[in-house]
């Protein structure tokens, strides 16, 4: 593998990220006073910033892992990260667009009046942000380690101090179009690969017995069922308490076009995540020596010089790894923006400065935690952020739209509890502290039990507080539902 | 001691309770029947998202159970995969982007008709 080259894709992504960033076509999606100008983001545009932010390092490198390390198991993360989508459009969308609020916390705190009610989101805002970057930091490690040789912690340090200097450059804050920009360069960097190593094993002569490479056990008819159920519960109702997926929406004119742009979203991120798969089962064919939990995600990286010697295996691994950096720059830098903006609001009073501190902030946290931390699977440690958000911010965002009893106490209560349920058994499960198959089942994959206690506490609580319901709530839900002139 | 009820009230006033107008009604008709219709629109458009979703959810179950049981699915190969994998690396999406589809066409019907009927006297 050639390292110059791997080196040069990535400063090249670089490079083209920060001169799109600066001098492309400028559309805000932050300042109210530039509300005018977002008025203009196409469904088109806007589905490809979203889904660019939204494909991150667990989709680029993780999930052709998974697949070969485990089989179809792993094609139910991608269809729960599109099915994610659906939930988005049928429940919150266009409603969300309407509220006006940019983050969760703006729209919980107008939705409930009360700041108490805000700072507790805030804060599951940052947890969660934070749990979602480390595995984009971890991915950075990984693709650095094994296309140049250099140690790991060089990817994950390069990473944080790129995405930590463009927001708080205010770099990435404004622009949809580097997003854009990052889910084509994502797609090609996976498209072109996949069809160029088909036309090379095409032509080369694999002598290959399926019924070893596609095991019946690792097929659809291994699968487990109540792990499946839980893991799409997880994935499916994640997906809307992402802290920077909400704030995409707001770039839409209105609630009509906040629908269409999901739609295309879901045509989008669909068609990266079956060349993805299909990366995966090709790795299967020919690296079944990586099936392994440490080396399961650099699959994606090894191939192409595996099956292509030479100046052509060079080149298309130098496009992976520039796809892979845009993985890890748009999802983190899109991360560390929502979460400087929730920082600088909530706790340093909101001016430029404190932006910027706290941009700087947000990439080092996460940071220290990649340090801390072992990477045990890309896909499945961004598994667990998506638990911890259908557990906390999900059921409240659902219930805030829908129904108007929800109270602050009761959101506040649900958050908790939903959010104390998922910590508890990411505890219980990596300590290994109960042995019986059901209870390491319930506590490896959570959400089908950590869901419905957290809707139960946040309904029984707002019922018992009757007196809490906003005045305003009627009021404010009409305006949600209320589709624009 | 104290005498039956019947004795002193009149005769029970037939045809009163459901023919009383309200004075708002008079008063503020848009604002009333527009709170009406919105109403209205917001338990169509929750209907409609309930649908969707139970509809999707018993369809991906069924497709999921049927890729897992069938065993022919798994003996038959194309280009040397299993077709129950195929099936389930790709097939599920088309299932996800008909059920956006309709329920995005659903919705936006929902809402014209709210606007035709609030744009009418």
């Amino acid at each position: 593998m050639s390292a110059p080259l791997a080196i040069a894709a990535i400063v090249l992504v670089l490079v083209a990220t920060v001169v799109i960033g600066f001098y492309g076509l400028r559309i805000s999606r932050t300042t109210d006073d530039l509300l005018v100008a977002s008025r203009t983001v196409r469904p088109w545009m806007n589905a490809s910033a979203i889904s660019g932010e939204y494909l991150s390092a667990a989709t680029f490198l993780g999930l052709a892992g998974l697949v070969l390390l485990s089989g179809t198991d792993a094609f139910w993360f991608p269809i729960g990260y599109t099915a994610g989508y659906l939930l988005l459009l049928l429940f919150v969308a266009a409603p969300l667009r309407r509220s006006g609020a940019r983050t969760i916390p703006d729209f919980i705190e107008a939705r409930l009046d009360s700041v108490g009610a805000r700072r507790v989101t805030s804060l599951f805002v940052l947890i969660i942000g934070w749990l979602y970057i480390v595995p984009q930091f971890h991915g950075a490690a990984i693709t650095v380690n094994v296309v140049t040789g250099l140690p790991p912690w060089v990817g994950s340090v390069a990473i944080a101090v790129i995405v930590g200097v463009i927001v708080a450059a205010g770099g990435m804050r404004s622009i949809t179009f580097v997003q854009a920009f990052h889910y084509w360069l994502k797609l090609t960097a996976m498209g072109v690969p996949v069809v160029v190593l088909l036309l090379a094993v095409g032509t080369a002569p694999a002598a290959i017995d399926p019924a070893l490479i596609f095991p019946l056990e690792s097929g659809p008819g291994g699968q487990d069922v109540y792990r499946t159920v839980s893991l799409l519960l997880a994935l499916l109702l994640g997906t809307m308490g992402l802290p920077h997926v909400l704030v995409r929406f707001y770039t839409n004119p209105d609630g009509a076009s906040a629908r269409r742009t999901t739609v295309i979203v879901i045509v989008m991120i669909s068609a990266f995540y079956m060349l993805s798969s299909t990366m995966g089962m090709i790795g299967r064919v020919f690296a079944p020596d990586l099936a392994d939990p440490a080396t399961a995600d650099a699959v994606v990286l090894l191939l192409p010089s595996r099956l292509l010697p030479g100046l052509l295996g060079d080149l298309i691994t130098a496009l992976i790894v520039a796809g892979a950096f845009a993985a890890f720059l748009a999802t983190s830098s899109g991360l560390v923006v929502s979460l400087a903006g929730v920082v600088s609001q909530d706790l340093l009073g909101g001016s430029v400065r404190a932006f910027r501190i706290s941009a700087i902030a947000c990439a080092t946290v996460p940071l220290l935690v990649t340090f801390l931390t072992v990477p045990g699977g890309l896909a499945n440690s961004v598994g667990f952020v998506f638990v911890v958000a259908a557990s906390s911010l999900s059921p409240v965002l659902l219930l805030g739209v829908w129904w108007r009893g929800l109270t602050a106490s009761g959101a506040v209560a649900g958050m908790i509890t939903g959010g104390v349920a998922a910590a508890f058994s990411l505890v219980v499960s990596g300590f290994g502290l109960v042995q019986h198959p059901i209870a390491v089942a319930a506590v490896e994959q959570p959400a089908a039990w950590t869901v419905p206690l957290a809707i139960t506490t946040t309904v029984l609580v707002s019922l018992a507080h009757r007196r809490g319901v906003p005045a305003r709530a009627d009021r404010y839900i009409s305006r949600l539902h209320a589709p624009e002139r | 001691m104290p005498l039956p009820r019947r004795r002193i009230t009149g005769p029970p006033r037939r045809g009163q309770a459901p023919g009383i107008r309200r004075p708002t009604d008079a008063a503020t008709p848009s604002r009333d029947v527009g709170a009406i219709y919105l109403r209205s629109l917001i338990r169509a458009q929750l209907r409609l998202a309930v649908v969707c979703f139970v509809g999707f959810a018993l369809t991906l179950a069924s497709a999921a159970v049927m890729i897992a049981t069938v065993p022919t699915l798994h003996e038959t190969y194309v280009f040397g995969v299993p077709w129950s994998w195929v099936l389930q690396a790709y097939g599920m999406y088309p299932l996800i982007l008909a059920f956006a589809v309709i329920y995005a066409r659903g919705a936006g019907r929902n809402e014209q008709r709210y606007h035709s009927l609030e744009g009418r006297p």
